[in-house]
């Protein structure tokens, strides 16, 4: 029987997969329902806002990107 | 995103009661037409209009091409959610089905009435008999929406990058109902005496005359009931706007109490111009007349900029005044405030000379209006549309390294995509697969599948569901 | 708070149809809609077409119409209304001109029940085509029983051509010196807006081999600026509009019903060139490609050609034996060759193998020199 199971299906490339697994990991596998390919994962909706913000941190923590110079 | 399709948005939105009402007015009927339908479906409800019987599902499928099955289902899926068209099943003795399509009746009838002329629903505005020196020109009313238009986006940008008050003609005082629509749709912020533009508030500037209008129209219309106005009403008298003609006065005896209401809301816009608040008739704008066409006539389509065009063209935001050069170094011969505002939102601004500013655009400067919500896009087109004559005569008007850079600025915080929606597996077979995954492809509804896997994503189940149940009788 | 998020940002761009120009040639030959008075009088022609004319500006924002009549003794345009003939009315949606108003509006301002745009169009035709045939005398239809649609075939054509120029918006550079603008047309690199035009013949009249030539240079034109011809025939048949939809991707209806003739407009050829893309349209099928004879105007199976200017004849008797097109020396007669003989295949066989030997020799006499010494 054809299963329909909702969510948010999250596009993004495959190291930004890495690390939202690697914090679903972290946190009890609490925000990832299914990994459906190299590109797309579904999370919980409830989630979503939680899983960005961790994201973002996470990405602000490990790419210190040399900020480009504002002078002329 | 085009102006049609936000209020195409809002109008699906809408439930049948609401559309078979809208559907009583021949003007109404017009508008959704013209300039809400995508162009497939325009084609297939004149097929049909005119049709004797049903069109059976097959004949209309023998009637595509094979290649455009996808365009078809999405203007199949259009006309079922707007109510224009109504599927039929028909059980033949020997149990075979047919599918036919037809019309909505009310739609139909306004449909042919506003093509043939015919009826007597007086739909199209009655105009005013006004006559000799008591007309205004079409000039003037230009000016007139040009000027209520820029004081309210001024009154949105303006506070926000500390230009406020002092105005050199525009900055004028905006009306307190202006005010709390703005508000209501979010597109500003106010903290006591301080108003803050909001991340729509910024997609709202950017945007064509047009799309704005749209947009706070729709603030309008979804806050129409708490103000004890009836949707229908405002949306038929809205698009009964858009099919009036500028330089002519409307009398406002046809109109009923929630119309005239409307009117004192709309003058405030620089929609419709009164005379007075009294006055017994009211001109459209350019703003109102061109509601319900994109990009309005051809010649107006050359000088899409945030003001009115025509007329106005000789002002100096018509003519296009920004230089940008390789070094990222930008140069606007322009000391309209509103203008400068809207560039202070993604460039830093450095200098200001009587007739110019100066700046340029830096990675902070442009990932702040990211953040904010502005696109890359929208800045690029936004630069485009102002450009100086010397900047149009270049193969790209922009700098291609600008353009890529500020594209590139942008993708540095754009690492995820989200949709919400639902996944379909655990599929039986393969056939099985494939007949939904289809089904789902042309409904437009299909946003990721994966056939190794048999499942795949999609934004909107519905229809999906229904396709099933009727399948499984 | 959705810095790393980017759905929203993609603007996601409709890309609206380009505004499409349909020029109609409506045959208002009165031979010819005598005959079909009985099953589709002029009046519920024109009618079928105003709606239809209307449905066609109401499929897109910036659509435009033009409305020609080919006539028996002139081609004559219905709408837009020459300017020479009303000095001061634009003829473009809503924009007009406050001043000159009076005379030209009244009637129909009036009308609250109609979209103003449609009421506009369809008083311009109404009014022309009224004055058009108010002005056909006896003597004009006595001296011809045809109509003149090469001529309007050409107008409509510089319509398009007229349009297409006015569509495209050009940027200030250019508008300040238009010659340069028409100058590099071709390579300009502005994006411009593009018109799609196509034209629409609604044909009554028969035999129009007696335009041959106009009609068919009419054709390569339409062919090379890619405008289709569609042609909707009522009655009579011919040949050379077969053609005209065939060479020019048009839709060639022969309905087999006239008194439905608006929904044949309405599916058959509503449809402008987006729509068309995914859409089956009706094709002449069969098409009869013979051509007609300059000299006579008669449709030819086989005939003669000029050499110079392929000029078609169906005689060799020229006068003078000088072609009527270009005035080139032509003695046809000399190219009535009686059947061509056989060749006995033995002769054949043996020069072949004669002609063989001699190439395949290497740094061999000539060849004019080595034949005679074998024999």
């Amino acid at each position: 029987m054809v299963k329909a199971v909702k969510g948010t299906l999250v596009k993004c490339d495959a190291s930004i997969k890495a690390m939202l697994v690697d914090i679903d990991e972290k946190h009890g596998h609490d925000f990832i329902i299914e990994e459906l390919d190299e590109e797309h994962i579904l999370v919980k909706d409830t989630k979503i806002a939680e899983l960005k913000s961790r994201l973002q941190g996470m990405m602000k923590e490990r790419l210190k990107e040399p900020e480009s110079s504002g002078s002329e | 995103m085009s102006s049609s399709s936000q209020a195409l948005e809002y109008l699906e939105q809408q439930p049948l009661k609401t559309h078979t009402k809208l559907y009583e007015q021949p003007s109404t009927v017009l508008a959704i037409f013209r300039c809400m339908l995508p162009h497939l479906a325009k084609t297939l409800v004149m097929a049909m209009l005119y049709m004797t019987g049903p069109f059976p599902a097959d004949d209309l499928d023998a009637w595509f091409r094979a290649d455009g099955k996808k365009d078809k289902g999405k203007a199949l899926t259009v006309l079922d959610r707007l109510h224009i068209m109504t599927t039929a099943v028909a059980v033949a003795v020997t149990g075979a089905r047919t599918t036919t399509y037809g019309l909505a009746p009310r739609f139909a009838t306004s449909l042919r009435e506003a093509l043939t002329g015919g009826g007597s629903h007086r739909s199209f505005g009655v105009p005013a008999s006004t006559t000799g020196a008591e007309r205004v020109t079409v000039h003037f009313l230009e000016q007139y929406a040009t000027k209520q238009w820029e004081n309210i986006l001024f009154y949105m940008v303006g506070s926000t990058v500390g230009l406020a008050g002092g105005g050199e003609g525009v900055g004028g005082e905006v009306g307190e109902g202006t005010k709390a629509l703005l508000k209501m749709g979010e597109f500003i912020h106010i903290a006591g005496r301080n108003v803050r533009i909001t991340k729509k508030g910024f997609e709202f500037v950017l945007r064509d005359t047009n799309a704005q209008v749209w947009s706070l129209l729709i603030v309008y219309l979804q806050n129409a009931p708490a103000l004890g106005m009836s949707e229908t009403d405002v949306l038929s008298f809205l698009f009964l706007l858009g099919s009036l003609s500028i330089g002519q006065d409307y009398t406002t005896s046809t109109l009923s109490p929630t119309q005239l209401q409307m009117l004192e809301d709309l003058s405030a816009f620089g929609i419709v111009y009164r005379p007075s608040s009294t006055s017994p008739s009211f001109y459209p704008t350019r703003l109102a007349v061109t509601l319900t066409s994109d990009s309005g006539s051809l010649q107006q389509r050359s000088t899409t900029t945030t003001t009115t065009p025509k007329e106005t063209r000789g002002s100096a935001t018509e003519k296009g005044f920004i230089i940008i050069e390789t070094n990222y170094r930008l140069y606007a011969y322009t000391n309209s405030l509103l203008s400068i505002a809207i560039l202070s939102l993604f460039t830093k601004l450095t200098t200001r000379f009587p007739n110019l500013v100066s700046g340029k655009l830096t990675r902070d400067s442009i990932s702040r209006a990211v953040k904010l919500g502005i696109s890359s896009a929208q800045i690029i087109s936004y630069l485009q549309a102002h450009a100086h004559p010397q900047m149009m005569r270049n193969t790209t008007i922009l700098p291609p390294t600008v353009m890529d850079q500020i594209r590139l600025w942008e993708y540095e915080g754009e690492r995820v995509e989200t949709t919400s929606g639902y996944v379909m597996k655990e599929f039986e077979s393969e056939k099985e697969y494939r007949d939904l995954v289809e089904y789902a492809e042309s409904l437009g509804v299909l946003v990721w599948r994966s056939d190794a896997r048999r499942c795949f994503f999609v934004d909107q189940i519905d229809q999906i569901g229904t396709y099933l149940q009727r399948k499984k009788k | 708070m959705n810095a790393i998020d980017g759905t929203d940002r993609h603007i996601k761009q409709e890309d609206a149809p380009p505004p499409s120009l349909l020029s109609i040639v409506l045959d208002t030959n009165p031979h010819a809609w005598a005959h079909l008075s009985s099953t589709l009088p002029l009046h519920a022609c024109i009618s079928a077409l105003l709606v239809f004319i209307n449905a066609h500006l109401a499929s897109g924002n910036a659509n435009e119409v033009a409305v020609i009549a080919s006539h028996t003794h002139k081609a004559a345009w219905l709408y837009p209304t020459p300017k020479g003939n009303r000095p001061t009315h634009s003829t473009s949606n809503g924009a007009i001109d406050i001043d000159g108003e009076e005379a030209g509006r009244s009637g129909i301002q009036d009308n609250p029940n109609k979209y103003r745009p449609f009421a506009m169009v369809e008083t311009d035709i109404l009014k022309n085509l009224e004055k058009l045939l108010a002005e056909t005398k006896e003597t004009h239809l006595s001296s011809t029983p045809t109509t003149l649609i090469g001529g309007a075939l050409s107008l409509a054509l510089s319509y398009i051509s007229k349009s297409t120029i006015l569509a495209s918006p050009l940027d200030l550079s250019t508008a300040e010196n238009p010659l340069s603008s028409l100058a590099d047309s071709e390579t300009s690199h502005t994006a411009r807006v593009p018109l799609t035009s196509r034209i629409l013949i609604v044909s009554v009249s028969g035999d129009l081999a007696n335009q041959y030539i106009p009609v068919m240079n009419s054709i390569f034109a339409a062919q090379r600026k890619r405008i289709p011809i569609d042609i909707l025939k009522l009655a009579g048949d011919t040949v050379l509009l077969q053609q005209a939809s065939d060479a020019t991707g048009g839709v060639y209806v022969k309905p087999e019903r006239p008194e439905g003739l608006l929904q044949y407009l309405m599916m058959a050829f509503l449809p402008d060139a987006t729509a068309r893309r995914s859409l089956v349209m009706p094709s002449a099928g069969g098409v009869d490609f013979r051509a007609a004879c300059f000299c006579h105007r008669k449709v030819v199976d086989v005939g003669y050609v000029c050499s110079i200017c392929l000029s078609i004849f169906c005689e060799p008797n020229l006068p003078d034996n000088l072609c009527l097109t270009c005035g080139s020396y032509l003695s046809l007669r000399n190219a009535i060759t009686p059947a061509p003989a056989l060749i006995a295949k033995k002769k054949k066989k043996k020069k072949k193998i004669g002609g063989g030997t001699d190439s395949a020799t290497p740094g061999g006499t000539p060849a004019g020199g080595g034949t005679p010494m074998h024999s």
